[in-house]
């Protein structure tokens, strides 16, 4: 389905298709609701730039009398928002990283064999599909305190990681169960083991999943928030983007120009990605929601 | 993995902050490398680095902001000259924060050698006896300390130990109106001529509201503590004897002053002289607005004037002052706050217990109070050396009206060695005082006196069961432990009070 | 994606060439590769995913005050209090209210944009799609924080609606209680429309272009074709789509935290913020209790999730006898 939503292939058609009053009169209602969509942003944006009193004192007015710059540079050093990106950068680093490998092992075998435990393990799966985050942070924070690993980098990655992410492991075994059997036959009469067929052969077949994979947990180790929150609490120094911005606002509540920039930067990034892989992320989705 | 080793005695060389983090990280396989270049090198493992033998590091952590510099001015940087082989890391946290850091880190063995307890103090002695802190007397003089005769049983000293002591004056509270000089003056008001009550206080609220650009008054209605605060103390200006009549042990949140106290506020919001964005801030938010010149008036702490200074001093040159909190007529009645507690806490697996103590017998000393004072926070325990620090004139007449306008209640885990566990047993009831009146003030239709009877039932029933739970487990106390007969509403409750009833 | 548990359970993916009645240790000796590649799975899940989903039934039954090590047994005791607590009941409202006012308000105004956006004669679709899905990539808790800003009294919102008359007076949106519950609805489902949004452009793909084309030479106007011929072929993917939003809109934490934390007055007070607070924000933390209500919830969310199933089973069953 995925090149059929951007169908429109052949730029002048739009100049036909909006001499049509009809036509033109959804896209302007269209263009309208999407401005409105992303004005947030460009308030946020405007707000960053503005100072104190301006903010709230020069009605709708998006365009600041004369650009603070200096906002962005006190929200990034006083709040020590280096820090925190590059924490943001790690644990969603190895979260991913963790994801995909221990999805892909798991996807490979359910996806291609049949073993004991297999249908014990499905029903697993399915009875905790949807938990969640919220009904088993207690337990897990208990459960990192007992294996040694709060306030450290691995104890988040893992709470992220290790557990739940189902879909992914259903995206592999799915995309594998697809793949022709002769495959594997041939490598193995090659003499190559399991091991050596699925980094050589499987794992490289399977990248569009993959990708579709790191989107999707980039996306949600990215943008997560309780259980960072939860495992920094004794750590400001380990606080992520969405943690830090919110202990921010504790410290600082009235600097607003402050906390829109610092918005601003920690919303940046994750929309710049986005922007420059768009095609990709819908189609990730989409593709996700289809299977 | 689960080690009750106290970080400092980890073998030199490593750096002890981190030493779990490194735990964690030496097990990640390929990102070890990664990781480890990333948590070694926070800023505090840099300062720890060198610690090791006989000789450490303090971990404190603590909430008031506005002592940073004091702090490190008055106590840490002449402690650590003296004693070259300790240094002190400490970690400033917001209020809203520092409890739940706190119950993380104890869950993790991460606690820090010196702690306050703010979002935790509830009952301190419920703390004590989970054995959260150890005790120091051992390790300093405290009963020949300046403040020997404000520590108490129950609050202060367990079991016959002295685990914390008050650094801080009992004879204060947290709603004191504070005005702009400026702009009473520029609205035709002369500050000088005080208004006593609630009327009075309302009009000058209306003629800053009607004669100029600001807002008569702030009432930061965001933080229901807040809210709880102002009620009682209006209340107990309008002769109410606290949230509990000390003379019956009763609550009496639904006594007529209570009721009188939240009609005044409302009326104060009906009037449209409250600050029209009050209903979304938090107090720390009205002070930056009161600083902008936004409204006249807002009702906090003493340390109004310390928090201003260390975040915008022209504020302060400004112009600004206090007047007494205002009473309904022209009855006096003083407002009552419970003996100070302990402030800092000595973590039970801190491995310096030594120098905790000798910092904590420092900052009772009169050297340290008299730089306390100075830095205009809650007044000094040694409420004397504000007399001759160098504060801010309007600080000085603050700390002289409470002289004059606040005397000491009793406190049951004073007067009854098991009355704490009652206290720790005790679960929230909710909405509580605070959150009713956050209700009317944001609009709601509620009935405030049924409200309140409501909760005041709620708050008896659930210390009768939390009593009940307690005297089940074998333990003796009753409800007479909150109950002081020879209690006197106009004078201080004093120790030997504790004796007499 | 739960059709692909679907799939999983009924059909058998290529298998080793069978040995039927072959003994279960053989076997387990043979495959032992197979359970090394599951063994990051395995433990990873069984730890993070199965063991707090036990341990909570057991902590649910503990009295256990944050700060104390360790709790102890009281039975059934959290769940009785809970019953009787107007706070627990009063989040349950309020995420039911949240659910009941935004999910069909996400899935129905998601369905009207995708179909605009499906039509061959809308053009710049890439471009519009990018607006709108532009805030489901964003970071709820920031999102919640900057519309602190966006929904005060001073801020656009309160300021447009002034000026445009529709207003009387100015509002903060997440500082009164009879609308920051339903400011923190708004607010997901502008974030989370584009995503719906995508799902639906997903499932209208599945309609061949021809069953549109006939029922436009039988003379059937835009209209009465979509009502009769493109609606009934959606309804199984109403199903999917209403149930993995019902899901979402019960995940609402980070965005609710940062924007209302809950207040004033627990008026957008959810079930997550409820089990937070009484976990880690109260001054007296009771992890007990708190488990009981993340039990209770857990329940709700698996019978949701069961609902799921059975929906979806019937969903691709219908689509399948389409085909």
């Amino acid at each position: 389905m995925t090149a059929a939503v951007e169908s429109d292939r052949t730029q002048p058609r739009w100049r036909r298709i909006l001499t049509r009053p009809g036509n033109a009169l959804i896209f302007l209602g269209l263009l309208l609701l999407g401005v409105l969509w992303i004005y947030p942003f460009i308030w946020l944006l405007s707000a960053s730039l503005k100072t104190q009193p301006e903010i709230f004192g020069s009605g709708l007015g998006l365009l600041p009398q004369e650009p603070i710059w200096e906002n962005y540079a006190r929200a990034w050093n006083v709040v020590g928002f280096d820090r925190y990106f590059l924490n943001t950068v790690l644990i969603t680093g190895g979260t991913v990283l963790l994801i995909v490998v221990r999805s892909a092992l798991a996807g490979y075998v359910l996806g291609r064999y049949k073993f004991i435990g297999k249908k014990v393990l499905i029903a697993v799966f399915v009875v905790t599909f949807f938990l969640p985050e919220g009904y088993t942070i207690i337990p897990v924070v208990q459960l990192t305190d007992q294996l040694g690993l709060l306030n450290t980098f691995l104890g988040v990655i893992l709470g992220l990681g290790a557990g739940g992410q189902v879909a992914a492991t259903l995206l592999y075994a799915g995309y594998f169960s697809g793949l022709p059997k002769e495959l594997e036959e041939s490598a193995r009469l090659d003499g190559a083991g399991p091991l050596r067929i699925f980094t050589q052969i499987m794992l490289p077949l399977s990248w569009p999943i993959t990708a579709t994979v790191v989107i999707l947990s980039f996306l949600f180790a990215w943008n997560t928030y309780l259980l960072p929150l939860v495992f920094t609490l004794s750590e400001p120094e380990m606080r992520t983007l969405a943690v830090g911005m919110t202990a921010f606002v504790g410290e600082n509540s009235t600097d607003w120009p402050g906390l829109a920039a610092a918005a601003i930067i920690a919303l940046v990034p994750v929309m710049a990605v986005f922007i420059a892989l768009q095609r990709k992320f819908v189609d990730s989705i989409a593709g996700a929601v289809k299977q | 993995m689960r080690t009750n080793i106290p970080l400092e005695r980890t073998p030199a060389g490593m750096p002890s902050l981190d030493r779990r983090r490194f735990l964690g990280v030496s097990g990640a396989g390929l990102m070890t490398a990664v990781l480890a270049s990333c948590t070694g090198g926070g800023q505090s493992s840099e300062e720890s680095g060198g610690s090791s033998g006989a000789e450490g590091t303090i971990r404190w952590w603590d909430q008031f902001r506005p002592l940073t510099e004091m702090l490190e001015q008055d106590l840490f940087t002449p402690y650590t000259e003296a004693h070259p082989g300790i240094t002190i890391e400490r970690r400033q946290l917001a209020a809203a924060d520092l409890g739940q850091a706190l119950q993380v880190a104890r869950r993790s063995n991460q606690l820090p050698d010196v702690h306050t307890l703010v979002g935790l103090d509830s009952a301190p002695a419920a703390l004590v006896s989970e054995d959260w802190f150890q005790p120091i007397s051992e390790f300093a003089d405290f009963d020949s300390s300046p403040v020997a005769d404000q520590i108490f049983d129950g609050l202060h000293r367990f079991d016959g130990e002295i685990y914390s002591v008050p650094l801080f004056s009992a004879r204060q509270h947290q709603t004191i109106p504070w005005y702009n000089t400026e702009l009473l003056t520029q609205a035709g008001v002369d500050p000088e001529d005080e208004p006593t009550t609630w009327d009075d206080l309302r009009a000058v609220a209306r003629q800053v509201t009607d004669n100029t650009e600001a807002s008569g008054i702030f009432l930061p209605a965001q933080n229901p503590n807040y809210l709880t605060a102002i009620v009682t103390q209006l209340a107990m200006a309008a002769g109410a004897p606290g949230a509990i009549d000390w003379s019956t042990g009763e609550y009496v949140y639904d006594s007529q002053p209570f009721i009188d106290a939240v009609e005044f506020l409302l009326s104060l919001q009906r009037d449209g002289l409250v600050h029209p964005a009050s209903a979304a801030m938090i107090p720390r938010d009205a002070l930056a607005r009161w600083a902008a010149g936004e409204g006249a008036i807002f009702p906090w702490g003493p340390w109004f004037i310390g928090d201003l200074i260390t975040e915008s001093p022209e504020v302060v040159e400004r112009g600004l002052g206090c007047w007494s909190i205002p009473r309904p007529g022209a009855e006096r009645h003083s407002v009552r706050s419970g003996p100070a507690g302990g402030v800092f806490w000595v973590s039970t697996d801190s491995g310096q217990p030594a120098v905790a103590a000798d910092l904590l017998l420092q900052m009772t000393g009169e050297d340290f109070q008299a730089a306390l004072a100075s830095a205009m926070d809650q007044p000094p325990a040694l409420l004397e050396t504000v007399e001759t620090a160098d504060v801010h004139p309007a600080y000085r007449d603050c700390v002289s009206r409470f002289a004059e306008d606040v005397r000491i209640a009793p406190a049951p885990e004073i007067g009854h060695p098991e009355a704490w566990r009652v206290v720790a047993e005790m679960r929230a009831v909710q909405p509580d005082l605070g959150i009713i009146v956050q209700s009317a003030l944001s609009g709601e239709d509620i009935d405030v006196a049924a409200q309140l009877r409501t909760f005041r039932e709620a708050a008896s029933a659930e210390r009768d069961r939390a009593l009940a739970t307690v005297q089940q487990e074998g333990i003796e106390v009753g409800l007479d432990a909150w109950v002081f007969s020879n209690w006197e509403p106009e004078s201080d409750y004093m120790i030997e009070d504790y004796e007499g009833r | 994606m739960t059709a692909e548990l679907e799939q999983l359970r009924t059909t058998h993916p290529p298998a080793p060439p069978a040995q039927p009645r072959a003994g279960v240790l053989r076997r387990l000796r043979k495959d032992w590769w197979i359970y090394l590649f599951l063994l990051p799975t395995v433990l990873g899940y069984g730890a993070y995913t199965v063991y707090p989903l036990l341990a909570s039934w057991w902590f649910a039954l503990l009295d256990w005050p944050g700060f104390a090590d360790q709790g102890t047994f009281v039975g059934l005791e959290n769940f009785e209090r809970l019953l009787a607590d107007d706070l627990f009941w009063n989040s349950f409202r309020n995420s039911l209210v949240f659910l009941v006012c935004a999910v069909p308000l996400r899935v129905g105004l998601a369905l009207f944009l995708a179909i605009l956006l499906n039509r061959k004669k809308t053009p710049f679709k890439g471009f519009l799609r990018t607006l709108y899905f532009l805030p489901v990539v964003t970071t709820g808790a920031i999102i919640g924080v900057s519309f602190t800003l966006l929904l005060d009294a001073g801020g656009p919102i309160s300021l447009a609606l002034v000026q445009s008359g529709l207003l009387d007076s100015p509002v903060n949106f997440v500082a009164d209680t009879g609308t920051s519950l339903f400011a923190g609805a708004a607010v997901w489902v502008w974030k989370w429309l584009g995503i719906t949004m995508i799902y639906w452009l997903a499932a209208l793909q599945t309609i061949p272009e021809e069953v549109h084309e006939a029922a436009m030479l039988d003379g059937a106007g835009p209209g009465r074709e979509f009502l009769h011929v493109t609606l009934p072929l959606l309804v199984p993917f109403l199903v999917i789509i209403t149930l993995i939003d019902t899901v979402g809109a019960l995940n609402v934490f980070d965005l609710m935290y940062t924007l209302t934390a809950g207040g004033p007055a627990f008026s957008s007070e959810v079930i997550e913020i409820f089990i937070f607070r009484t976990a880690f924000g109260a001054s007296v933390p009771q992890l007990g209790y708190a488990s009981a209500a993340a039990v209770l919830f857990g329940l709700i969310t698996m019978g949701l999730a069961v609902a799921q199933a059975v929906g979806v089973g019937w969903a691709r069953r219908s689509i399948g006898g389409m085909k």
